[in-house]
């Protein structure tokens, strides 16, 4: 009895394990998004159906079979449409997209919060202190740095406000 | 009490003889005392280094789960450019390293002459806390061989120490291949703005490379880390990879962007990988410093008791063969 339950265990648990590697595997003509940042991973080699990145050149989507493409981040809202439908929406600060050839997409970004973290308060606060500084700043190299500062603090605003 | 002996004459007098063998072991009981303290005092302060790296480990390896994607992406893109044949990751077995330098940039193998004036790039992601093993010196001793191997390129070749101890190892042979070296590393866990700070300290020093690795002890598990290496490249190297024409086309300025912001995501994702190595490495040491001052207690321990036994023993030898002799 007892050798009977253990080899149905055994066996449950492996047709688990092959469905998960099956799940985790993405087939061909999928996208496999990889998104992190310094202080969470969102998405670790998962399969969704469309990404809309903000990128120096512009915003522009992805979805599967993307031409393989290099591009960087602009302040602003990163939307990840899932598989089973879901938009998530993430605000990001900088950092790089890379699409590869196999179709996998490596999303990756300095600081990157949900949308629903946001705080429109705090966000406003900090337009106004980057605009402070911006004014005061006195040397070039402050300068690009305090507008740096308020170009991110003015996509909070906005994608907050949204 | 006959069957005493009588010691040896010697050169003073029988009783001073007695003397000085007694302070000699009332001094060396001493000794052993003040020995059996200090080892006592060490092993508190191994164990609580222990400890302190113990609770710096798991949230340095809980950090380090969060950063790998960081490393899985630009490899992930030199694989699909084509910018690093074979294998990324060159792991420094020995073997690995006199059969082949680690990962030659696909470009320069035709022309012999070209590869040995190329400007390399050392990066040694160390700290400035010791007492971890080899963790520190393991990168140390490779980068000191990998430079004295490519001696031809002499002064071409750069050096970036990220912490004191790779730079206090390797300042004193390669003192004019220095560029940059960063202190206060490994004092809190690093953060992704050190590593663009150390990015951006590169970038400005002006020095251009054409092929630059990192070299870092990778993680596994709590008792096992390798010493890797990953390539870096700037943006004229990105360019002109195998694969680049697959890739849609990329403004120039943003390309330069994306290769100085992925040389700052792989430095973050070295220092992440080297601080889990460097606390799980103290970890083991200190447990092995710890288990090691155990056993010298036990030694002296015993060494102590033995002592004050024999001279217990003595003292009552003498004071009975003392009132023996009055008898």
């Amino acid at each position: 009895m007892a050798m009977a339950l253990r080899s149905l265990l055994r066996n449950s648990t492996k047709r688990l394990q092959v469905r998960s590697f099956a799940a985790e595997a993405p087939k061909e003509g999928e996208m496999a998004l990889t998104f992190a940042a310094g202080n969470k991973v969102f998405y670790n080699k998962q399969v969704v159906k469309q990404i809309d990145v903000p990128s120096l050149s512009g915003a522009f989507g992805i979805l599967p079979k993307h031409v393989p493409t290099l591009a960087v981040l602009r302040p602003g809202v990163v939307t990840v449409l899932e598989n089973d439908g879901k938009t998530n929406k993430i605000f990001v600060s900088s950092g790089t997209i890379t699409v590869n050839d196999d179709s996998s997409v490596q999303v990756l970004a300095e600081e990157a919060h949900p949308l629903e973290n946001l705080d429109r308060g705090a966000a406003q606060e900090a337009l106004s202190k980057a605009q402070s500084e911006f004014n005061s700043a006195a040397n070039e190299k402050a300068k690009a740095e305090a507008a740096i500062a308020l170009e991110v603090a003015e996509e909070i605003v906005k994608a907050a406000s949204a | 009490m006959a069957s005493l002996k009588k010691p040896s004459p010697c050169r003073w007098g029988d009783l001073d003889y007695k003397t000085t063998q007694l302070n000699f072991k009332m001094v060396q009981l001493k000794q052993v005392s003040l020995r059996l303290k200090s080892i006592k005092n060490i092993q508190k302060i191994t164990k609580t280094m222990k400890m302190v790296s113990a609770s710096k480990f798991t949230r340095a390896e809980r950090e380090l789960q969060a950063a790998r994607p960081f490393g899985y992406g630009p490899r992930k893109f030199y694989e699909s450019s084509q910018l690093v044949k074979g294998d990324v990751d060159k792991k420094s077995g020995d073997k690995a390293a006199k059969d082949s330098p680690p990962s030659e940039p696909v470009k320069d193998k035709p022309d012999e002459k070209d590869a040995k004036a190329l400007k390399r790039l050392y990066i040694a992601v160390t700290s400035d806390r010791g007492l971890c093993g080899g963790v520190h010196s393991g990168v140390a001793r490779r980068i000191r061989r990998d430079l004295t191997a490519r001696k031809a390129e002499g002064p071409s070749s750069k050096v970036v120490c990220i912490g004191d101890k790779s730079r206090a190892m390797l300042r004193r042979i390669f003192a004019p291949n220095m560029l940059v070296s960063v202190k206060d590393i490994g004092r809190i866990a690093p953060v992704f703005a050190d590593a663009s700070m150390i990015a951006a300290a590169i970038a400005e020093s002006g020095y251009i490379y054409e092929f630059g690795e990192i070299y870092y002890n990778k993680y596994f598990t709590p008792v096992k880390y390798e010493l890797t290496t990953i390539p870096v490249f700037d943006k004229v190297r990105m360019e002109s990879a195998p694969n680049m024409n697959a890739f849609d086309d990329v403004e120039d300025d943003q390309l330069e962007c994306y290769a100085e912001w992925t040389v700052a995501a792989l430095l973050y994702y070295a220092m992440k990988e080297s601080a889990a190595s460097e606390q799980s490495a103290r970890m083991a040491a200190m447990d092995n410093a710890t288990k090691n001052a155990a056993e010298m207690i036990r030694k002296l321990t015993l060494l102590f008791n033995r002592t004050r036994q024999a001279v217990i023993t003595r003292e009552l030898i003498e004071i009975i063969s003392g009132a023996a002799a009055l008898k």
